[in-house]
């Protein structure tokens, strides 16, 4: 089951941060560490690569906190702050990402199944794209965060959207059917 | 069902509980938070101290005798000299004794025989803000740093105050 963040809770324990109380950071894990690591599993190779992603992004937050405007919307800032990152270190290591299928199989454990399935249909498609749907659709980012944290428009988040829910529905039945 | 449902039932199968991050990696980065925040408090303590310490010795040296444009001063050209005292110490000054050393004169352009003496004693004014000043004009032909010694003294002629105005002489200013 997945539990969602609580936005309200979230601002709060920024505005703490923000403060400078320093044991604020530790709840602003507690509360975001999940949705983080999920995001970063996503498009990470690995699961050790997906720590890495997690790690240099909460380093990044905790360092960068006094620079967020909107409090409530910190989780889209941490998404941003992780698909900055995360491109930052494909540029530098030119290498694809995009997990590949044997990878997957040698990695497999029957926990980990679904999110295997969905990792791998994930994978087939662009990072911007991957990026949304985790975001508004695992995560329940509303489409303005989801738009702020990738700089895009409210109104093309809402078309692409639609094109890649179709296509990941697709590519999710036919995985079904093999 | 639409897309957006179909999508977000597929996605809401996933059990969180299944994908979590190693237990140690928010101890990890709490610290390494926490060294990074330290290690720039210290920046910042270096940062401020070089800052302050580089305007400090601007600020000493635009003061400095030696280098105060005021107390650099061209050869061969009048140059008048303030001497104030502050309330506390000319409470009793009456006459001022200056001496001059070596290459360096009196001026007036009343009174030429002044660039022959080499002492003066003059009367102290009184100013309309309660401090007293004491002018006079000098001429050097000499370069280099001299002093003038001043003497001051109240109206019974015992000595008060007895300073050394350092001038700075030189040939471009």
């Amino acid at each position: 089951m997945k539990e969602s963040v609580d936005f309200e809770k979230l601002a709060i324990i920024v505005a703490k941060m923000k403060a400078g109380d320093e044991s604020a950071n530790g709840m602003f894990y507690d509360l975001t560490h999940r949705a983080l690591y999920r995001f970063s599993f996503f498009l990470s190779k690995d699961q050790a690569s997906a720590h890495d992603l997690c790690h240099d992004t909460f380093i990044k937050a905790f360092l960068n906190i006094k620079g967020l405007k909107n409090n409530r919307g910190a989780l889209g800032w941490l998404f941003q702050i992780a698909k900055n990152t995360f491109l930052d270190q494909k540029k530098k290591t030119k290498e694809n990402l995009v997990t590949d299928s044997e990878e997957l199989e040698t990695s497999k454990s029957s926990s980990l199944d679904e999110w295997l399935v969905v990792k791998k249909i994930l994978s087939t498609m662009e990072v911007q794209d991957q990026m949304l749907l985790i975001m508004i659709d695992l995560e329940g980012l509303s489409y303005h965060e989801a738009a702020e944290a990738m700089e895009l428009s409210d109104d093309s988040i809402r078309m692409k959207l639609h094109k890649i829910r179709q296509d990941f529905i697709k590519k999710y039945n036919s995985t079904e059917t093999n | 069902m639409d897309n957006e449902s179909e999508v977000k039932t597929i996605l809401s199968k996933l059990n969180q509980e299944d994908l979590l991050p190693h237990p140690y990696l928010k101890t990890r980065i709490l610290a390494v938070s926490r060294e990074l925040r330290a290690s720039e408090r210290k920046l910042f303590f270096w940062k401020m101290f070089s800052t302050l310490s580089m305007a400090g010795l601007v600020m000493s040296l635009y003061f400095h005798p030696l280098t105060n444009r005021h107390n650099s001063i061209p050869l061969n050209t009048p140059y008048v000299i303030h001497m104030n005292f502050n309330d506390q110490e000319s409470t009793h000054v009456a006459i001022a004794e200056i001496q001059l050393p070596q290459g360096v004169s009196f001026h007036s352009e009343k009174n030429l025989s002044l660039r022959e003496a080499r002492q003066l004693r003059l009367p102290v004014f009184l100013t309309k803000d309660g401090r007293y000043r004491l002018p006079f004009v000098v001429v050097a032909s000499g370069e280099g740093t001299k002093k003038i010694h001043v003497r001051l003294f109240d109206k019974d002629n015992h000595l008060v105050k007895e300073s050394f105005i350092k001038v700075n002489f030189n040939r471009k200013s």
